[in-house]
């Protein structure tokens, strides 16, 4: 997957809508179910390059379903598949028969919500997806891990103990090793899902400012619940509410101005 | 209100206490059974030790050595006589008229000379063997006889009861130097006369005559005799035999039918001269012999722990040694878990990793099953269907293998819980992330999933060896119950021996032996060994099980 993206990412501040066609994932109408339980409705979007898009919506609103649809993590759940429409990853549908599972997912990284490094040292954690590829050659991964404990900020807090067990940090740095864990791979696109919701203040200032750092080289779909954090990291800001996508627009436009109701209604804080 | 309250406060203190000394009940029993055990065996070691300087001071000890030269020489014999049957058995083969017939008949007859020769001259070691063994017996009699008059008496100063017909003192009895039937029976008399039962049994009359020492002299001359026999009749008899050996040898003229008869009797000479280089250890042991040598008491712990026999209601001694039962219950629980953990944890592996919901649902409460089956119905099993079967590749049909296979059948369950509980607690999200890195479902189940339960994997391993060491009814049924150390050089034939264990030994002895003796006490040693290994085995899987509980 070559990336197309001739065109530069949207500002943050004060930015266009980008063209469709240029877009990294375009989602197509899709429903997804659960069973018989219907948990997407009708959703489109798409997101681009070098973006960082929120998702933000209350509980069981299918935000983490989608999310976990670009690297089909959903095919482990039993009986969840998708009922109409499409997902198109550089135009190729993530459902068609030729797409590699494996490569897909070494394309598209995922950070949990809760930190979950292996029970490995460090070092273990960050070589573990490229020793899986069949990498040998210590001197690579030694460089791999480096750089990319580097990407994620780490690589100072960890380079004299990365031979220690990886349980030994704490819960903002193991989240990071999760991040740097995911780059090592050298994904396209990163998910997150909920990154921040185990972590302390601070942990939180430090991971969000590390995904605004990754922007530059990865397109970045976050999961949140909280939109104080939305506001802080994203372009664009999508907010789905009972399994449908509400509204899709600029940050700042969704948090000054949204179009819908639902959203303001969200936004206000008048539930969720 | 106040009132309704107390009373329910009253309430929640009995239910408290109610569960508490269940609690404390079940440790209390816990308590009471390790103390017992502990009591009854450890006494064990002082009565051993007692026991050995008996065989020691008899003279048995002597006689055991002139014992195993004796054997050492019925080897040689062996060969001499294989040697002789295969002739005869070709020779029976030959056409009745057949020109090699004659020739044949010639050297069988010298082969037949050469080996009854041969046995003959064996024969005037046996019959000092025997010599010594009667002197020894004696001996070793009037012993045990002295000593029960020593313990009877001193109960009987205990209880205060009148001297009568038993005035003799505890010194005295320890200066004598031999007992009459007719004393023996008026001092049993005297105890059933003062209905001490118990006391009055461990008299035995019988022992008076059997002694016999009124014609032989006194029971210390009988020790003198054998240690001075060393030097002169054992001598005497070995130089005899040298020269008997030698001259039948020498006079030999091979004739042989068969052409690897030649070789056996080269071996069976080589042998001989192996045999004789021996000889000077043996004398040299007999010489030095000396009945009063004190037996150290960590000598009756190494004779326990180290001890390669086990001998009991022997007319000569008695051999408390645990390797052999040791032995045996290590190797048919090797053999068990050599099965049962392939199939244990790979069944976990299956219905954690790969079986639908469906399949899940079959194949667990079945392998559950299997530890609902009472053991004596696999024991029945395996001496009606598996016997059979494990008698296509071996020659017994009940041996380690037998019993490895279906204490293999009884761990599983064991195993497979535990290892697909410990699967199972490996966090989803582990799972998860290496997929999301590329992972396949193999490398995330070989990386991250199975290193990650493998502590729990291993206290499940540990705990299935608890229950297969500990397993009784299967083992006494099909194990063989042969009571020898495994022949760990025969290779792969070791599986196929038949074993006794420290179970099944305990299960089958201890309904027959007699209270407080010294065979009960070995018993309860044997079930503080076990007790010991079981201990430790539950200690280790809780270690390893509290290791792997921290590492999330």
């Amino acid at each position: 997957m070559q990336s197309v993206n001739d065109q530069k990412a949207p500002e943050r501040e004060g930015a266009t809508e980008p063209e469709p066609k240029n877009a990294t994932i375009s989602i197509r109408n899709l429903d997804f179910l659960y069973g018989e339980n219907q948990v997407l409705h009708d959703v489109s979007l798409d997101i681009f390059p070098n973006e960082v898009m929120a998702f933000i919506g209350p509980s069981g609103c299918g935000k983490s379903t989608l999310l976990r649809c670009f690297n089909r993590m959903n095919d482990l759940v039993e009986g969840a598949k998708i009922g109409k429409g499409s997902i198109e990853i550089h135009g190729t549908d993530l459902q068609d028969q030729s797409v590699d599972v494996i490569e897909l997912r070494k394309k598209v990284g995922m950070v949990f919500q809760k930190s979950n490094p292996f029970p490995k040292s460090i070092y273990q954690n960050v070589a573990y997806g490229l020793q899986i590829q069949g990498l040998k050659s210590k001197k690579i991964i030694d460089e791999k891990v480096e750089e990319s404990l580097r990407k994620a900020a780490l690589w100072e807090e960890v380079k004299d103990r990365l031979n220690e067990n990886a349980y030994g940090l704490s819960g903002g740095q193991q989240q990071r090793l999760c991040i740097a864990r995911t780059l090592a791979v050298e994904p396209e696109i990163i998910l997150m899902d909920e990154p921040c919701s185990a972590l302390d203040p601070v942990a939180t200032g430090r991971v969000e400012e590390l995904i605004f750092g990754l922007k530059a080289e990865y397109t970045i779909v976050v999961v949140t619940h909280n939109m104080q954090q939305a506001g802080r990291v994203s372009d664009r800001t999508a907010f789905f509410y009972l399994g449908k996508l509400i509204e899709c627009d600029l940050t700042k436009k969704i948090f000054l101005n949204p179009s819908k109701k639902e959203t303001e209604d969200y936004i206000s804080g008048k539930f969720g | 209100m106040d009132e309704k309250m107390k009373s329910t406060f009253k309430k929640d203190k009995l239910i408290k206490a109610f569960f508490a000394s269940n609690a404390l009940t079940s440790i209390i029993i816990l308590g009471l059974i390790t103390i017992f055990l502990f009591k009854e065996g450890i006494e064990f070691f002082g009565q051993y030790r007692h026991e050995l300087e008996r065989y020691r001071g008899s003279g048995m000890e002597y006689a055991k050595v002139v014992s195993t030269q004796h054997n050492e020489q019925t080897t040689l014999y062996r060969y001499l006589e294989n040697i002789l049957s295969k002739e005869v058995e070709h020779f029976e083969s030959l056409p009745s008229n057949g020109p090699n017939r004659e020739k044949g008949e010639q050297g069988r007859q010298d082969l037949l000379a050469l080996t009854r020769s041969f046995q003959d001259s064996k024969e005037l070691l046996l019959t000092y063997e025997k010599d010594v063994v009667k002197w020894a017996a004696e001996t070793k009699l009037f012993l045990i006889t002295q000593n029960d008059l020593i313990e009877v008496k001193s109960e009987a100063i205990e209880q205060k009861l009148p001297a009568e017909d038993f005035p003799e003192t505890i010194g005295e009895l320890k200066e004598r130097n031999s007992f009459t039937h007719r004393e023996l029976a008026r001092w049993r008399n005297y105890f059933i006369r003062h209905e001490r039962e118990d006391l009055a049994k461990r008299i035995n009359p019988k022992a008076g005559d059997e002694m016999g020492t009124t014609e032989k002299g006194k029971i210390n001359d009988l020790t003198d005799r054998i240690r001075k026999s060393a030097t002169v009749e054992y001598a005497e008899t070995l130089i005899a035999q040298e020269k008997q050996f030698s001259e039948i040898f020498s006079g030999f003229k091979p004739n042989f039918l068969l052409p690897e008869s030649e070789k056996s009797l080269a071996q069976a000479q080589e042998a001989l001269k192996e045999y004789l280089s021996k000889v000077p250890t043996y004398k040299e042991r007999l010489t030095q012999w000396d009945p009063l040598t004190p037996y150290p008491l960590h000598r009756a712990l190494t004779g326990f722990l180290l001890g390669k026999d086990w001998v009991t209601n022997s007319a000569r001694q008695d051999w408390f040694g645990v390797l052999p039962l040791l032995s045996g219950s290590l190797l048919v629980s090797l053999i068990a878990l050599a099965l049962a953990i392939p199939f244990g944890v790979g069944s976990a592996i299956y219905i954690n990793q790969i079986a639908t919901t469906r399949e899940q649902s079959i194949i667990k409460p079945c392998i559950e099953f299997i530890s609902a089956i009472p053991s004596v119905l696999i024991g029945f099993f395996g001496i009606a269907v598996l016997g059979g079967m494990v008698s296509f590749i071996t020659d017994e049909r009940l041996n380690s293998l037998t019993a490895g296979f279906l204490l293999a059948l009884m761990t599983v369950p064991t195993i497979f819980t535990l290892a697909e509980d410990s699967l199972n607690n490996v966090p989803r999200v582990l799972r998860d992330a290496s997929l999301s890195l590329g992972a396949t479902r193999w490398q995330t189940c070989a990386k991250v999933i199975f290193p990650s339960a493998i502590t729990g994997i291993i206290s499940a391993v540990l705990l299935g060896f608890g229950r297969v060491i500990g397993e009784t009814m299967v083992v006494l049924l099909c194990a063989g119950n042969r009571i020898a150390i495994p022949d760990f050089t025969s290779g792969f034939g070791v599986f196929a021996q038949p074993v006794h264990t420290m179970t099944g030994i305990i299960a089958q002895e201890m309904g027959e032996v007699e209270f407080g003796s010294i065979h009960y006490r070995a018993l309860f040693m044997v079930g503080i060994t076990l007790f010991l290994i079981s201990l430790l085995v539950n200690f280790l899987s809780q270690t390893i099980a509290n290791r792997y509980k921290n590492s999330y």
